[in-house]
Order: structure tokens, then sequence, then C-alpha cells
């Protein structure tokens, strides 16, 4: 069931009204049925899976924690956890891309073998529900949570069905506490929630979807095209993934909203960001904070020598590449991310040489909270136009990036990079063969060039104002805030594609 | 929750309001018009409302047939009309001749348009742009007519018209040809360049993952049907291949010196087995190297298409 299908339009306000009606006690109730039920409506069969990973983490936190004193026993029931859960992960989304590679690295030294496949589907959200119990289990371990003793609320915690297929991936002390605590209805919650699943509804619908196409066009057929056709697609595909998952994030924090329950912010305007260090503390915040917990953190962090600290960037924006899919381009693309944030730290480095001023910074790092915003810079941190012209670099970066994500082969990938400029003899001709070629009319151009600024505007004030333009317009008066809103919906209902609902992107990881 | 309920309520209710009220004005002044690409064929609109009767002279198949047949002098003599449709399948041509088989003229000629590429390619309904181009024929074929039927897309495409992306942007090409009646394509001539990208566009969903190219039986069955049809109406099927410019015709030869061995074979087993004429214009001097007469590589313009009409008319069907 997506949230872009009439199914969900008529499960939400289903879902809302029991879950209002029925007394606290019940509640998890609702959220654990209603879960499941949205869950299996992809596929009934892998609410096995969710099942085992769920139960097996539930029996290993309450081990953990009678075992306190042992640590051997903890040490050996959480790798006994992380084999199982990273197991089910293994052989489902990874399995045939080891076994392939494999053989395509014995073939290097003429030993034939033939891979070893599975025919499996890849269950939908199993890196997200994967990587919420990881870390449920591993904060149990490090004693920073309470195992939770009730089965099912643990169970409605790890299926929630906002942010069961896509995230945000959540914090056992964010999320659980509050599917368990009493909550009154509360209207200005209720209300932002609704306005941010608009917002995002409108980043999914009428951005995302309607570039898609074009982007599809170009990526799935990609020898087909070259010069600036390329650099279009790459251009779309950039706001598309931005809209698509952020547009998601949205929809789900504003639907848990009308439970009365808080997700984390997974998106902070990142295509503003002045570095890539930025950019991931603003991109996909959830995933990026996990990575620095349970992965940059144990490995060392930047409590270390440079060339370790720079090792541990690397394999972690590397493993981060693979989360995203079972693809050498997902590692590439992770491995261009992490160099690219050590040239940065070489070059920013100066001042902070010393290891004892560094191993004070060494939590802020791959964090949001080292984002100060616009106007909030340090004294050494660019203003103006120096941060504009460092915005726009960073843009670029990403957007260049973002074709080893989107290409489905690395020759595909360099292809794309090696004809961007080809045929160029004349900027003219250079972009009008691109409109042609990607078959775009000038009305398209200019709907889109109405909606990417819309969307640009409000990442802008986003990160000026260091409030969401929701809450801004929020505080208007009521003639000002309802057409607003209306032209919204009415952007939604007109724009968006009708009678097919499209999946997003991030459901495949 | 009262308050919470009652704005979600007045919201709902007033974008409703607002919503029906602009399918209201859409059906009432766009509806009809809004099909097809704007401004370049009368027939659009016919083909939902205004098909006339005892149809004399028709044509099938996709963009090459929907640009290629301009029946501007003929209407004076004959009763016209183009079936045509942009990316439109064999299958659909059969499925559109069954809908109207009533307004065909006993002895009437139908014009089986064969592009390059309308025997190749995956079954229809595996292709990308299925859905968006199959909502069309919901305006004007009957329901056991159009491929995976779907009530709610019937209900979109007939009731809230106006509610569709694809038909906002239409509606807004066609407000822009309406200023800039020399936007439109159908009045423009072929920029060359773009030859090997086009049939590289063309030829990209045609092919398996190995890269051999798919044929596509489905296809080839709906042009016997079709050819069948035409016959038990009592009209004289005739297929034509339009003309395309040379740069393209070399494109091809190029890129895959097999294929015109393939197309031609398939034709020539066609036409044996059914005892029809088939005309070929694609490589035809008075066409393939006059750049005035097309838009792109392989589409006639306007003039093209008058002059090409008048042409097969003579040549073809005799009128």
């Amino acid at each position: 069931m997506l949230f872009n299908s009439w199914q969900f339009g008529v499960f939400l306000p289903v879902v809302f009204a029991l879950y209002w009606a029925l007394p606290h006690r019940f509640r998890w109730l609702i959220i654990l049925i209603s879960s499941y039920w949205f869950y299996m409506s992809w596929n009934v069969k892998y609410v096995v899976l969710i099942l085992f990973t769920t139960i097996i983490s539930y029996m290993a936190a309450l081990l953990i924690e009678r075992f306190h004193d042992n640590t051997r026993a903890k040490k050996f029931i959480l790798t006994i956890t992380l084999i199982s859960c990273l197991g089910v992960l293994f052989v489902f989304k990874y399995f045939n891309f080891f076994s392939e590679s494999l053989t395509k690295f014995f073939s290097l030294f003429a030993i034939q073998l033939h891979p070893m496949t599975l025919k499996l589907l890849l269950p939908v959200g199993i890196s997200f529900y994967t990587f919420q119990t990881l870390a449920y289990v591993i904060d149990v371990y490090r004693g920073t949570t309470k195992a939770e003793r009730h089965f099912g609320v643990y169970a409605a915690f790890i299926s929630f069905f906002p942010q069961l297929v896509a995230g945000p991936i959540e914090r056992t002390n964010n999320l659980l506490p509050q599917i368990k605590a009493h909550h009154e209805f509360n209207y200005e919650q209720a209300t932002y929630g609704m306005k941010l699943m608009t917002w995002g509804f409108f980043k999914k619908l009428c951005l995302a979807d309607v570039l898609a196409i074009y982007v599809d066009r170009v990526f799935n057929d990609v020898y087909s095209f070259r010069g600036f056709a390329l650099v279009l697609a790459t251009f779309f595909f950039t706001i598309q993934i931005y809209c698509d998952f952020s547009g998601y994030s949205d929809i789900a924090r504003g639907c848990a909203k009308l439970f009365g329950i808080d997700l984390m912010e997974n998106f902070r305007s990142p295509y503003f960001s002045a570095s890539i260090r930025e950019f991931w503390s603003r991109w996909h915040i959830s995933l990026s904070t996990w990575f620095r917990d349970y992965v940059y953190i144990p490995l060392g962090g930047n409590r270390c020598g440079k060339f370790r600290h720079n090792l541990n960037l690397m394999i972690t924006f590397v493993i981060s590449g693979l989360w995203h899919g079972a693809n050498w381009t997902f590692i590439i693309w992770g491995a261009v991310h992490g160099a690219a944030q050590i040239i940065e730290n070489i070059f920013t480095r100066k001042k902070h040489d010393e290891p004892n001023v560094r191993n004070s910074e060494a939590i802020h790092e791959l964090t949001p909270e080292n984002n100060e915003g616009f106007t909030h810079k340090k004294n050494n941190e660019p203003h103006g136009i120096i941060w504009l012209m460092r915005v726009l670099m960073t843009f670029t970066f990403c957007m260049f990036a973002w074709v080893f994500f989107r290409a489905q082969t690395l020759a595909e990938a360099i292809y794309v990079f090696k004809n961007m400029f080809a045929g160029f003899e004349g900027l003219e001709q250079y972009l009008r063969k691109a409109w042609k070629s990607i078959g775009m009319s000038w009305a398209y151009w200019y709907s889109f060039s109405i909606v990417i600024s819309t969307l640009a505007v409000f990442d802008f004030i986003a990160v000026i104002c260091k409030h969401d333009l929701i809450s801004i317009i929020s505080r208007q008066k009521l003639l000002i805030r309802w057409p607003v809103y209306l032209a919204l919906g009415l952007f939604i209902i007109l724009f968006s594609p009708k009678g097919v609902a499209t999946e997003f992107v991030y459901f495949q990881f | 929750m009262k308050k919470f309920l009652l704005k979600t309520l007045i919201y709902v209710s007033i974008l409703a309001i607002i919503t029906a009220g602009l399918n209201i004005a859409y059906i009432d002044k766009f509806y009809i018009m809004n099909f097809g690409t704007m401004g370049t064929q009368r027939n659009n609109s016919a083909l939902i409302k205004n098909v006339p009767d005892n149809i004399q002279v028709c044509n099938f198949g996709t963009s090459h047939s929907f640009y290629g047949f301009n029946y501007e002098d003929a209407e004076k003599k004959y009763t016209c009309f183009n079936f045509a449709l942009p990316a439109q399948s064999m299958l659909y041509d059969y499925n559109i001749l069954q809908n109207y088989r009533d307004k065909i003229q006993d002895g009437a000629v139908a014009f089986i348009a064969l592009s390059y590429f309308s025997f190749f390619g995956k079954p229809e309904v595996q292709e990308v742009d299925f859905a968006s181009r199959n909502r069309r024929y919901y305006k004007f074929l009957a329901k056991e007519l159009i491929i995976n039927y779907d009530a709610i897309t019937n209900f979109y495409v007939k009731y809230l018209p106006a509610l569709t992306f694809s038909n906002v942007i239409r509606f807004m090409n066609f407000a822009k040809s309406i200023f800039e009646p020399d936007q439109d394509v159908w009045f423009k001539t072929a920029d060359v360049d773009d030859s090997e990208v086009r049939y590289k566009g063309h030829v990209a969903n045609k092919l398996d993952n190995n890269g051999r190219r798919l044929y596509n039986k489905e296809s080839i069955e709906a042009l016997y049907n079709l050819i069948a049809l035409c016959k038990e109406l009592g009209a004289t099927p005739i297929l034509i291949t339009t003309p395309y410019l040379h740069e393209y015709v070399d494109a091809v030869k190029r890129n895959d010196p097999k294929f015109f061995d393939d197309f031609y074979g398939i034709i020539n087993e066609v036409t044996a087995k059914t005892g029809i004429k088939y005309y070929d214009y694609s490589s035809d001097e008075r066409y393939t190297n006059n750049h005035e007469f097309f838009f792109n590589t392989d589409h006639l313009n306007r003039n093209g298409a008058r002059q090409f009409t008048k042409d097969i008319m003579r040549e073809a069907a005799g009128l």
C-alpha cells in the first residue's frame, strides 16, 4: 500500500478514527495491527521476515539485560543477533551480488565458476527495519536504553507503519516511549502533520513522479542519448531523488503526528549545503546518524591518527553506499562521497590539527548538530557570495555523484560522464538537441520551473530562517494561509499523475 | 478534535468545489480539442464526437500515419478520416476499426501504415508508457475494446479529465499554439541532425537484454486481423510506408544492416498470404531528399503530408 494510493486514502482515516476512539491501553494494538496490515499489503509472505527480526531482537535485548554483568555472554548474544538480522538482509539483498562479484573476481585468474544465485524478491523496507532493530539491540547492549518487556509494544515500535518501509530509521529512545505514552489529541500537532503530508505529496507527486518520466527515459536507455540530455537527466534525477525521499519522509512524519507521535527529521534543505560534510548532516539524517553511532564511532571516528580517521570515513561511506543497493554503482557512489569528505577535511583541518581538538569534535562529525545555518555562521565559515558559491559547488558535486546512484552499471555511469558534453558546437544547439531528444516541450519546462522554484524557495527559507515555511505560513492571517493551502492542494490534484500510484525510490533499499 | 475534523472537512470541500468547477469548465471548452497533439489534427476531436458516416478513405497507424495524411484537398471529393495516433499499436488499429465498423462505406480504401518498427518490440502492455498511452482510448472506444480496461482510469478520463497531468500540459500547449501557431511541430521543417538520436530512441525499446531485435508477434497477428476486418467490411486494405528523410534511412542501415531484410521479409510474407498491395514511400526520391516536407527526419509536416496524401491516393488507390 503506497502513501499515494487510494487504498491509503481509506486506510489512514480508518486507523486514525480507531486510534483516537479507543482507550489508551489498546492503542499499541491498533498501531500493530494496522502496521502489519500495511506491510502485508505488499506481500503477505514477507511478514515472516519482519516477525523473525522482531522476535530475535526482542529476545536478544531481554537476554542481554539479564546478563548485564556477564560481558562475554552479552557479546555472544549480540553477535548472534547481528548475524541473524544481517544474515536475513544479506540473503535477500546481497547474496546474488556477492556471488556474482566473486565469480567475476575468480575469472580474472582464469578460474571459471558458475555464480550461485537466489531468485528472491527484495522485501520492501528490509534495510530500514533491520537497522532499526540493530540499533535497539546495540543500545540495550551499551546500556543506553532499556529492553522493552511488552512484545506487542516492541513489535509496534519496529513496524510503525508511517516509517516502516522507507524510514526515518527511528531510535529506540525517541519512538518507543512515544508509542507507550498516553497521548491526548493535539490540534496544533495534527494540523502541522496534515500540512507536512500535503507538502510531502506535493514533492512526490508534482515533482518526483513527473521528473521520473524524463529521468527513466534517459537512464533506462542511456546509450541512445548524449550531450545536454544526459546533464538534464542527471539534474532531474538530483531533484527527483530528493523530492521522492524527502517527500516520503514528510508524509511519514506528518502521518505520525496525526497519532501524536513525532518522528525525527530526515532532511534539512540538503541542497543548500556548503560542503559535503554539511550535506551529510542534512541528507537522510536518520541513516547518517545511524552510521555515525554504530559504524564510524566504533571504528574510532576521528579520535585517532589522520590516516585512520580518513580510513574510518571511507569505510563508513562505502558501507553506506552498499546499504543503498547491492551494486558496484552504489559502492562507488559512497566512495566518491567519502573521498570528497576526506579531501574537504585535508583543506579545512589546518586549525584543528591537534589530536585533542579533533577529539573534542568527534561527536560533531557527521551529525546534524554541527550545522549552524546561513545566519548563524561561525566566524571562520563562509558568508554571502562565498557561501552561495560553495553551495553551488556542493550541489554540482552531489548532482554528478548521483549518476553512479542512478546508472544501472558502472559502464553506463562512465558513458554518461564521457558523453555529457559530447557534440558541443554552441550553447543554443547543445540545449536545443537535448529538449528534442528527451521529448520535453516548453510547456513542461515552464511548469517544472515553477515547481522547482517553489521547492528551492521553501528550502532556502528553511536555511535562512531556521524554520520551515509551513511554520511561517501557519503564523499568517487566515486570508493568506488558506489560499496557500488551497493552491498547494489544487496543484497536487491537477498536476499529479492519476490512475497509477508510483513507488517511492527508496522502497528498493 | 472537532475543530480539526471541521477544518479538514472545510478544506476538502473547498478543494472539491474548485476542482469540480475547473472540471466543468474544462469539459465545456477543451475536452474535445484536448487530444493527441494540439492544433495539428482536426481529427483529434472528431475521433471522440464526429467520426463521419460513409467513410471512403481512411488511414491507420502510428505517428508516421497520423502526421503523414492530410486530407485537406481530398475532402472536397471524398469522405476521409485519419484514424492514426502517435505510438498506436496494430492491435488498437484493429480495435478502432471494430469500434467504427459501421462508419466504413463498402468499397472504401483503408491505408494501413507500417512504420519501420511496427513489427518489433515487446507486447504493448509491457511498454513503459503503456498506461499513459492507453488512457486516450477510454475517451472513444467501447469498454471491451480497451486493453486492460480499468474502471478507475475510466472514471478519471471520462468524468475528471481536467485532473490528469498530461491533459493540463496539453491544455497549456494548446493555449500556446493559439498565440504562437507556428510553434506547432506540424508546421515546421526538419532538423536533420537528430536522425541518429531519433533512430536510437525508436530502436531502444525494441531490443532484448542482449541487444537482439524482438519480434512482436502480437502486432503481426493484429495486422492480419486488421486486413481481414477491412475485407469483411468491403474495404480495400493497402499497406504503405510513409516517407522518411534519407538521413534517417541511412542511420537505420548504418546501425542495423540486416534490418531491411527482416522488415521487408515480414511485409512480403503478409502480402503473399493476403494478396494485398504494399507501397513503400520510405525512400521515394520525391520526398527523401526534400527537407521542406518534414518536421523531423521521419515525420512529414503539413505540406509534405498534403503532397503525400495526394500522391498516394492517385498512385496506390487510383483516386
